[in-house]
C-alpha cells in the first residue's frame, strides 16, 4: 500500500509522468548509465532514522496535485522527457539557464519527508505539522506563464487564492503550534512573506514557523 | 498515537481527487508577487527587510545539470584556469562593475581568467542586447573570452577552473551557480551584490549544521561586519556601501591568486560534502551505494528545528 501510494504521487508529479514509456528513449541519450533523471531519488537506507519524527500532514492533495501536475506538463509536455526539455531550453524565452526545475527543491523535500517520517492522524501526537502546498512552485509557475501561454490553463489558482484557501484549511495553526508548522517555499527569498490579502499587516506564514526556503538572508 | 502509512492520507485517491478539481478560467499567476517582491536589478539601492524567518531551512537549488558527473581531480594541485565566471552583465549593474574589475586585473594571471557574459544574455536572440554587451565590453577595454554557448559547456569550463564567480542574480538569494560550481569541483566565490538594511554579519547557507561553508567558499564582501552601515530611509544611503564593494572587486583577483595554494585542501573538503548539496544523485557512485543527499539533509535540519535527535546524514 505504501509503495502504491508513493508511486501515485510520483507518477502524478514527477517531471515526466510517462517515464516508463520513455525509459527506452532515455537509454539512447548520453546519460551515464547510473543516472536516471526521470526517476525520483529513493530514500537512503539511513533515512530510516527519520522514522522517529512524527508528522501530521494536512490533507491538501488537491492543491498540491494541481501545481505538481502543471509543473509536470510544463516540463514534459512538449519534449517527452525532462532531459530533452533542459537541453532544448524549454522555458521558451525566460532564460536558457533557468527554468522551473531549479524551483522544484521543495517537491523533493516533501517527498522525502513523506517517505521517511512517521505520519500520524492525531495532531496531539505530532512532532510537526507538514503543509504540503508547493508555494514556491506555484509562484514560479506564475513567472513562467509569461512565456508559456498554455501554462495558464494548467493551474487554477493564483498564489494569493492558494494562500487564502490554505488560511482556511490549516485548522491546527495556532500561536502555540506555529513553531511546529513546516511550509515549503523554495523560491528567491524576496518572495517569502506572503500576505493573506493585499495590505495585510502580518504575513501568512507565521514568522516562528519552519519555512523551507532557498536563501535565508 | 496512531501511525499510518503516508498513502492513507493526502496521497490517497489521487485520480479521483484531481478529477474533482473543477476547470477554471485561465489565470495569470504571480503578478502580484512580481510587483511587490522587491526584485532589484536595475538600480543600486538597498533592500529593506520585510519579515524575518529565523527558523527557516535553507536548501540548495535543484541543478539544471541533470547528469553532470562529479569531477575526478578534487585533490589535484592546480587547474588550468584561475577564475571562471559566466553571467549576464546587464542583469545587475554590480555585475558589470565586477567584470570590469576582473578584466582590469587580468594581467596578473594571463590566460588563466575566463570571465564574460553568459548564455542568458547572449542567447536571448536580442541583437540590441548583444550590441549593448559588446559596447560594454569595449568600454571596459577588453573581454576575456566569449561566453560559453550552453550550460553544459559552462560546466566543462568550470571543471578546469580553481575559482568560479557566483554573483547574485535578480534577487538577493544564492543562485544556481553556487551549486553548479560545487558540482564542477570549482571553489565558489559568492558575491553579494545587494546592500541590505540591516545586513546580517553572516550569510545564510544551506545546512549550516552539516556543512562548514567557510572551508571552501570565498565571500565578497570578505567581512560583512566591516561594511558601511546603510540608512535605507535616505536617498543615496547606499553609496558608501557600493563604493566599498567596488574596492573589494578591485582586490578580488589578487586575493584569489593568493588563495590558490590552499585550493587542493579546500576542494577535498568540498568533495566530502558535495553529495549533501545535490538532489538528483545517482543511485550508485563508483560502484558503491550513494550517500545521503540534499533531501535527507533537509529532513535532518527540520528534525533539529523540532528539537528531535536523528542520525546525522552520511
Amino acid at each position: 500500500m505504501l509503495r502504491d501510494g508513493l508511486l501515485s504521487l510520483r507518477d502524478y508529479s514527477t517531471p515526466c509522468s510517462r517515464h516508463r514509456r520513455i525509459r527506452s528513449r532515455l537509454a539512447t541519450l548520453d546519460d551515464p548509465p547510473v543516472v536516471r533523471p526521470n526517476l525520483w531519488p529513493q530514500p537512503h537506507p539511513r533515512d530510516s532514522s527519520f522514522k522517529s519524527m512524527r508528522l501530521f500532514v494536512y490533507p491538501l492533495f488537491d492543491l498540491t496535485a494541481t501545481v505538481a501536475s502543471a509543473a509536470s506538463k510544463f516540463l514534459c509536455g512538449s519534449y517527452g522527457s525532462e532531459r530533452e526539455c533542459l537541453l532544448r531550453g524549454c522555458n521558451l524565452g525566460w532564460s536558457p539557464i533557468e527554468n522551473l526545475r531549479q524551483h522544484t527543491s521543495e517537491l523533493l523535500v516533501l517527498m522525502r519527508l513523506v517517505q521517511s517520517c512517521t505520519i500520524v492522524t492525531d495532531p496531539a501526537s505530532a512532532d510537526g505539522f507538514l503543509v504540503p502546498a508547493l508555494l514556491g512552485m506555484q509562484q514560479a509557475l506564475g513567472w513562467h506563464s509569461f512565456a508559456v501561454p498554455t501554462l495558464r490553463t494548467l493551474v487554477n489558482l493564483t498564489t494569493v487564492q492558494l494562500v487564502e484557501q490554505l488560511h482556511r484549511r490549516l485548522v491546527h495553526l495556532r500561536p502555540e503550534t506555529a513553531a511546529r508548522h513546516i511550509f515549503l517555499q523554495t523560491v528567491d527569498s524576496c518572495h517569502t512573506g506572503l500576505r493573506p490579502s493585499r495590505g495585510a499587516a502580518s504575513p501568512f506564514l507565521p514568522t516562528s514557523s519552519i519555512v523551507v526556503v532557498r536563501d535565508g538572508r | 498515537m496512531t501511525a499510518v502509512e503516508p498513502c492513507a492520507l493526502y496521497l490517497r485517491d489521487t485520480v479521483a481527487e484531481s478529477v474533482r478539481v473543477p476547470p477554471a478560467p485561465p489565470q495569470h499567476l504571480g503578478d502580484d508577487l512580481w510587483t511587490s517582491a522587491g526584485r532589484v536589478h536595475q538600480k543600486l539601492r538597498p533592500l529593506r527587510r520585510g519579515f524575518r524567518y529565523n527558523r527557516s531551512i535553507v536548501v540548495p537549488h535543484r541543478l539544471n545539470l541533470v547528469a553532470a558527473p562529479m569531477p575526478r581531480d578534487w585533490a589535484s594541485r592546480t587547474r588550468p584556469l584561475l577564475v571562471f565566471g559566466a553571467f549576464g552583465l546587464s542583469r545587475h549593474p554590480g555585475r558589470l562593475q565586477l567584470a570590469r574589475a576582473i578584466w582590469a586585473a587580468e594581467h596578473i594571471a594571463p590566460g588563466r581568467v575566463h570571465v564574460g557574459g553568459s548564455v542568458d544574455s547572449l542567447a536571448s536572440g536580442d541583437a540590441s542586447h548583444r550590441t549593448s554587451l559588446a559596447q560594454q565590453a569595449r568600454s571596459a577595454s577588453r573581454s576575456s573570452h566569449s561566453p560559453p554557448a550552453s550550460l553544459a559547456e559552462a560546466h566543462d569550463v568550470a571543471r578546469n577552473a580553481t575559482f568560479c564567480l557566483c554573483p547574485s542574480g535578480d534577487a538577493p538569494s544564492l543562485t544556481q551557480r553556487l551549486y553548479a560550481a560545487v558540482s564542477a569541483g570549482c571553489l565558489p566565490v559568492v558575491i553579494d551584490l545587494y546592500a541590505r538594511a540591516p545586513l546580517d554579519p553572516q550569510r545564510g547557507y544551506p545546512f549550516p549544521s552539516l556543512v562548514e561553508w567557510s572551508q571552501f567558499v570565498v565571500e565578497v564582501p570578505a567581512n560583512r561586519a566591516a561594511m558601511p552601515a546603510i540608512d535605507a530611509t535616505r536617498r543615496g544611503g547606499a553609496e558608501r556601501y557600493f563604493q566599498a564593494l567596488q574596492r573589494e572587486f578591485a582586490a578580488l583577483l589578487p586575493r584569489l591568486q593568493a588563495l590558490e595554494s590552499q585550493a587542493p585542501a579546500r576542494r577535498r573538503y568540498m568533495q566530502s560534502i558535495a553529495h549533501l548539496l545535490r538532489f538528483d544523485s545517482p543511485t550508485m557512485d563508483k560502484g558503491q551505494p550513494r550517500r545521503q543527499d540534499a533531501a535527507s539533509a533537509a529532513v535532518y535540519e527540520i528534525a533539529g528545528k523540532l528539537g528531535l535527535r536523528v542520525a546525522r546524514p552520511y
